[in-house]
């Protein structure tokens, strides 16, 4: 799994930490969904998607899916 | 200092205490009270700066992720517990040592902290991730 979510984080102007915050998790939580090694919660993928300004399914990318 | 950083330290030397109490009561390397007092001053240290930590709002500090890691590193603890139980039982069978009941409990404790702890630091470090 990859995710866009360094793209987005920057084209926000976002921190990694800043991100953390808005969405009620940690910092090390954004750095492992970041490099797609922590599969998140739907709640947080939706968090996540939503502060970013787009869609799960725009957010994070499968390998089946390319 | 910070205030985070000075809760940090807080909490380390409480873990030595608490460590050092659990240490000294397997071993029977120092009296009762002794133990006890390291046991107890290391349990309120860890607890006062953690209530503490939280009420400040240092910010989020558990999440989803962290308390996965938390679980995951219970229940690997648990099977190390388990592990060390049966290893005491054979001890005690073939007589390869005495072991009163109190410095088994005492090891069993002490493992049961220290791997708890290990497992979370891995996988903290390694992240939790759930493939098909």
């Amino acid at each position: 799994m990859r995710t866009r979510m360094k793209e987005l984080r920057a084209r926000h102007s976002l921190t990694q930490q800043q991100l953390a915050d808005k969405v009620g998790a940690t910092r090390m939580t954004m750095v492992f969904m970041e490099k797609g090694d922590y599969n998140p919660s739907l709640r947080l993928a939706h968090k996540v998607a939503k502060t970013l300004g787009t869609t799960i399914d725009d957010l994070f990318i499968f390998e089946d899916d390319e | 200092m910070e205030k985070k950083t000075k809760y940090a330290m807080t909490v380390i030397a409480g873990t030595i205490l608490l460590l050092l109490g659990f240490f000294y009561t397997a071993a029977e390397m120092a009296g009762k009270e002794i133990s006890l007092i390291f046991i107890t001053a290391g349990a309120t240290m860890i607890i006062v700066a953690m209530f503490r930590y939280n009420k400040l709002g240092a910010g989020v500090i558990q999440d989803e992720r962290t308390r996965q890691i938390s679980m995951k590193g219970i229940s690997y603890s648990w099977f190390v517990t388990f592990l060390t139980l049966n290893i005491l039982i054979w001890v005690e069978y073939l007589q390869l040592a005495e072991l009163t009941l109190f410095q088994g409990l005492g090891i069993m404790l002490f493992v049961m902290i220290i791997s708890a702890n290990v497992y979370k630091y891995i996988f903290g470090k390694r992240g939790v991730k759930y493939e098909d």
